[in-house]
């Protein structure tokens, strides 16, 4: 409890003044007290847009040389740019999958990526739709 | 200048919301359940083409879905409020007042936009590219106006989903689209009291003097018809009113046959309960404990059962109440014995909300200076590691009182083990 508790702000030359706001201990000072940041957080670096942000698990490696993995969770946007280049959802046919938007000849592929095994290109047609752009991936491993 | 206020809703919410994760329900009949499966609550246009009406009784519909392979879900009202969060997000990028009506409508302020309807296509587009749910929105200078104006721009395409009736003649117009029965805050009672009277649609209304309306229906249908004027007699509130009483209360999926088993639904109905006044930063005063048979089977013994204590000194400590639903459950439990009876709903209520900083102190109040600590350990726990990690025993472990939903979606987006799937 502080001797005197400051109900008001202290005002001089016509400024508040900053009142310390780290709890004093009586032995030493800790030396990190003024340093303390917010802890890093990866995943908001990641979620770009939260509420269009939807996170799906992955089956299947055809977007391994993407670096997508069967097992990996990917956080998808729907607010991401549909840029040729770029690992997207698309809806085909009903099903959902994951590949890269291509481009040939002026027609758009949904391609995969992954030179180990074939998966066919599919055509881009008016009855599919990019359901989200991926932004990015979340992977563990095993500890024990 | 009148305030141009906004409704925009979803129609068929649910199905939209079901829709998002699985594509293969497009375009088919989908239709969502209510709590414990009863009935359908939510269907998509191809069902309600199929004339499966809003409440029909899921026994009553199992030809249908036979026979047009209906889609059908239970409520998933895990996914529904997050997509609902979602939405809500989306609008506030497009105004700085939202009221939330219900999961799937919201008032917006439109006030101060040069070109409203611009400015609604743009967040009905943004709804629809963002989070995959399509809404319709009516403007007009009252809500009861909006709601008739969302109403028509549901109903007939031509619209693409936005109407704006501020204008007067724009409105007079179409009004004589809207059946008196749809009006918001007109019921069955006072809808066939009009039809007697001439009115048929919210055109009608209009020319209605102010008295008459006081005669047939009360002060109730006084404000619809002076809000159909475009007099706005219920504000856009920007501050959600201080919240009075709540109530948790659930179907059994199994009738409840004995004390024990009554308890442990209650117990969890008084834990939510108490969550929800942590998170709002209240305390409650009166709990109430209900149950009932089922009304609808005269054939078996009835009962209904209900109490109502004080709690004090005012709390929201799962203990507290669970302690005082305890007391309640006891003394309203049916005595004598022979009769056995079936629970099939039970619940609890809280009133006399207040805020925390607000409570009365009692003079001699018990010094449980640990009881925030855990309380806040409690929520923290079952934040982090999902709802019902931390229990009390006397919720029970099997929690036979659960309901019944034999066909809920995962929840896609708030548990880790229920994600969505991509091949």
């Amino acid at each position: 409890m502080p001797v005197f508790s400051v109900e008001t702000p202290v005002i001089a030359n016509g400024m508040p003044v900053r009142l310390v706001a780290n709890a004093v201990s009586a032995g030493f000072p800790s030396p990190a007290g003024d340093d303390l940041e917010d802890e890093i957080a990866p995943i908001s670096w990641v979620v770009r847009h939260p509420s269009s942000t939807f996170w799906w698990r992955v089956e299947g490696d055809c977007l391994w040389d993407a670096g997508i993995r069967d097992g990996d969770i990917i956080a998808v946007d729907r607010a991401g740019k549909r840029r040729v280049g770029r690992a997207v959802l698309a809806v085909v046919e009903g099903a959902v999958t994951a590949k890269i938007l291509r481009k040939r000849d002026g027609r758009y592929f949904l391609a995969p990526a992954n030179s180990k095994e074939s998966f066919p290109d599919i055509e881009l047609t008016e009855d599919s739709e990019i359901w989200g752009v991926i932004a990015g991936v979340v992977r563990r491993y095993d500890l024990e | 200048m009148k305030r141009p206020i906004a409704i925009s809703d979803s129609a068929n919410f649910y199905v939209s919301a079901e829709r998002i994760f699985d594509p293969t329900l497009k375009n088919v009949p989908v239709i969502v359940l209510s709590n414990n499966d009863g009935c359908a609550v939510a269907r998509s246009d191809e069902a309600k083409a199929l004339g499966i009406k809003m409440g029909e009784p899921l026994h009553l519909l199992q030809d249908k879905i036979k026979a047009h392979g209906v889609r059908v879900f239970s409520s998933n009202y895990t996914l529904y409020g997050d997509i609902s969060r979602r939405v809500v997000e989306v609008y506030e990028d497009f105004t700085p007042n939202v009221e939330i009506y219900s999961i799937d409508e919201c008032f917006l302020d439109f006030g101060g936009f040069k070109d409203r309807d611009k400015h609604a296509r743009a967040m009905r587009r943004e709804v629809l590219r963002l989070i995959g749910v399509p809404v319709r929105i009516g403007i007009a200078p009252t809500k009861t106006l909006a709601k008739c104006a969302n109403d028509i721009a549901k109903k007939n395409p031509i619209f693409g989903g936005v109407l704006d009736v501020m204008d007067d003649a724009l409105a007079t117009w179409l009004l004589p689209m809207v059946p008196v029965g749809d009006i918001w805050g007109i019921g069955c009672k006072t809808d066939a009291k009009l039809q007697k009277l001439g009115i048929y649609t919210a055109a009608d209304p209009r020319d209605m003097p102010t008295k008459q309306a006081r005669a047939v229906g009360s002060v109730v249908l006084e404000r619809t018809v002076l809000e159909l004027q475009g007099e706005a007699c219920l504000a856009f509130d920007d501050i959600e009113p201080q919240r009075k009483g709540m109530a948790v209360t659930r179907s059994a999926g199994t009738p409840m046959k004995d004390f024990d088993t009554v308890f442990q639904a209650v117990t969890a109905h008084a834990t939510r309960a108490a969550e929800k006044l942590r998170q709002h930063g209240l305390v409650a005063g009166t709990l109430t404990v209900f149950f009932h048979t089922n009304r609808h089977r005269l054939d078996r013994p009835q009962y209904s059962g209900s109490r109502s204590t004080r709690v004090t000194p005012m709390s929201s400590d799962t203990f507290d109440l669970v302690e005082a639903a305890r007391r309640c459950a006891q003394a309203a439990w049916p005595k004598g014995e022979g009769q056995a009876f079936g629970f099939t709903k039970a619940g609890i209520m809280l009133a006399d909300l207040i805020r925390f900083e607000d409570r009365p102190l009692t003079l001699f109040d018990v010094e449980k200076p640990k009881s925030a600590a855990l309380m806040s350990a409690l929520d923290q726990v079952n934040n982090r590691f999902g709802m019902k990690t931390l229990v009390l025993a006397s919720e029970g472990m099997k929690r036979p009182w659960q309901l019944r939903s034999d066909h809920r979606s995962p929840r896609y987006t708030t548990r880790l083990t229920d994600l969505p799937v991509v091949r």
